[in-house]
């Protein structure tokens, strides 16, 4: 520990740029986010296809064909159909809590759901969402809007942080 | 206190990470019918599904599409934000710089060049001869630097910052012909047919930060909502307002 701590000395006396006439006192703080805990079973079972919401925050945006996913970022995909861009309609939300990301090849879709990578398929009629392939932990852990670690037990996967309104 | 020391080390790993010079290209295939933003950090090459993360290029298989195969990760930087890819490169934006990379062994990727700057660095897409970076001040580190730069890639071993230019706040970008749209406080429109003396030719009232281009449609993304223009291809100053999907 001491050498840790003689370490981080060492950086910050060398980060000059991050200097700041408080004495670095923004490092001792803590997150002003809270993390959005799921264990790895919930994690699992989290992506379903729903009813059309409304858009509250706006992401990425992917184009497939004549629809068009709107990130609602690290909570899913409002799915609209694009057929006529002077009348898009939001017709589904795919929930996948962790989602920043979609790309398609063929008829599968890969996203990144928290730390894992999933490959998925839509049926014909966009119905129903199959889960065919999990690739777990290849991803880092999502660190907070200002770069904090979560406190995780085990099992447990950060996949969103709110901003803490205490 | 692990939460400190991971900070404190990542703030110094991103320091010296910005003290070093550092460049990855990619490069994407546009497709007709499935397109991403500029922001994306998924491009798929050559069978191959490769990501970013705040600092690794990964690489799965995908030849089997409906199961991803994890074959490889490459350590790029630190603050990896953005994946482009064309022909074979892959473009990396991050908070540092841009890096570009060869895929054409799908599976390890080699480093190409990178370029280096102190200020955040948003998206960067790239063509045969030319990538365009936006970097957007007001981040860690950054001092408040809001530019477009054009690099000349025809040697992507070697990229040369041949021009730039001072914006509000720019993000996503998109080609449309011999025109770059660079999503900033509104939509500025620039004729790149010289990239070395890009032109406004005109601007889209609208706040976005990010934009896909398909055939005529312009697509945009702004924290108020989704908004769709009709371009017309004889007449850049001529789109045609469609829709807005509010929030």
């Amino acid at each position: 520990m001491k050498n840790t701590l003689f370490t981080i000395m060492l950086c910050l006396s060398m980060i000059s740029c991050w200097y700041s006439d408080d004495g670095g006192d923004t490092f001792i703080a803590t997150s002003a986010y809270e993390a959005v805990i799921l264990s790895r079973t919930e994690l699992e079972n989290s992506i379903t296809l729903e009813q059309a919401r409304a858009i509250e925050e706006t992401g990425k945006i992917y184009v497939v064909a004549n629809y068009l996913f709107v990130n609602e970022p690290n909570v899913g995909f409002h799915i609209v159909n694009n057929t006529n861009p002077s009348s898009p309609v939001v017709e589904k939300f795919l929930t996948t809590p962790g989602v920043t990301d979609i790309i398609l090849k063929g008829d599968s879709f890969y996203i990144n759901q928290a730390v894992d990578l999933v490959a998925l398929k839509f049926n014909a009629a966009l119905t129903n969402i199959t889960e065919t392939k999990r690739v777990r932990n290849v991803f880092p852990i999502l660190l907070s809007p200002d770069g904090y670690l979560p406190e995780l037990g085990t099992d447990e996967i950060v996949v969103n942080w709110t901003l803490n309104l205490n | 206190m692990k939460k400190i020391v991971y900070i404190l080390l990542g703030s110094f790993v991103a320091l010296l990470a910005s003290c070093e010079a550092d460049s990855t290209d990619n490069a994407a295939m546009p497709n007709e019918t499935e397109q991403s933003g500029s922001l994306a950090r998924f491009t798929i090459l050559n069978n191959h599904l490769y990501t970013v993360d705040y600092e690794d290029l990964n690489v799965f298989d995908i030849n089997d599409n409906e199961n991803p195969v994890f074959v490889n990760s490459v350590n790029v930087g630190f603050d990896i934000e953005t994946l482009f890819s064309f022909k074979t490169y892959l473009y990396i934006g991050s908070r540092n710089g841009m890096f570009i990379y060869d895929a054409s062994n799908f599976e390890t990727p080699q480093l190409l060049s990178s370029v280096e700057h102190f200020t955040a660095c948003d998206p960067v897409i790239a063509n045969d001869t030319h990538a365009f970076v936006t970097l957007k001040g007001g981040n860690l580190c950054g001092a408040n630097l809001n530019v477009l730069e054009v690099y000349d890639v025809t040697d992507v071993t070697n990229p040369v910052l041949i021009s730039q230019r001072n914006l509000a706040g720019p993000v996503g970008m998109a080609f449309y012909g011999d025109y770059l749209f660079v999503c900033d406080d509104e939509v500025k429109i620039f004729d790149i047919s010289d990239p070395e003396n890009m032109n406004l030719v005109h601007a889209i009232n609208t706040e976005s930060f990010d934009v896909i281009i398909q055939n005529n449609l312009l697509i945009l993304v702004g924290q108020q909502g989704v908004y769709q223009y009709e371009l017309d291809p004889v007449n850049i100053q001529n789109e045609t307002m469609l829709s807005t999907i509010a929030l």
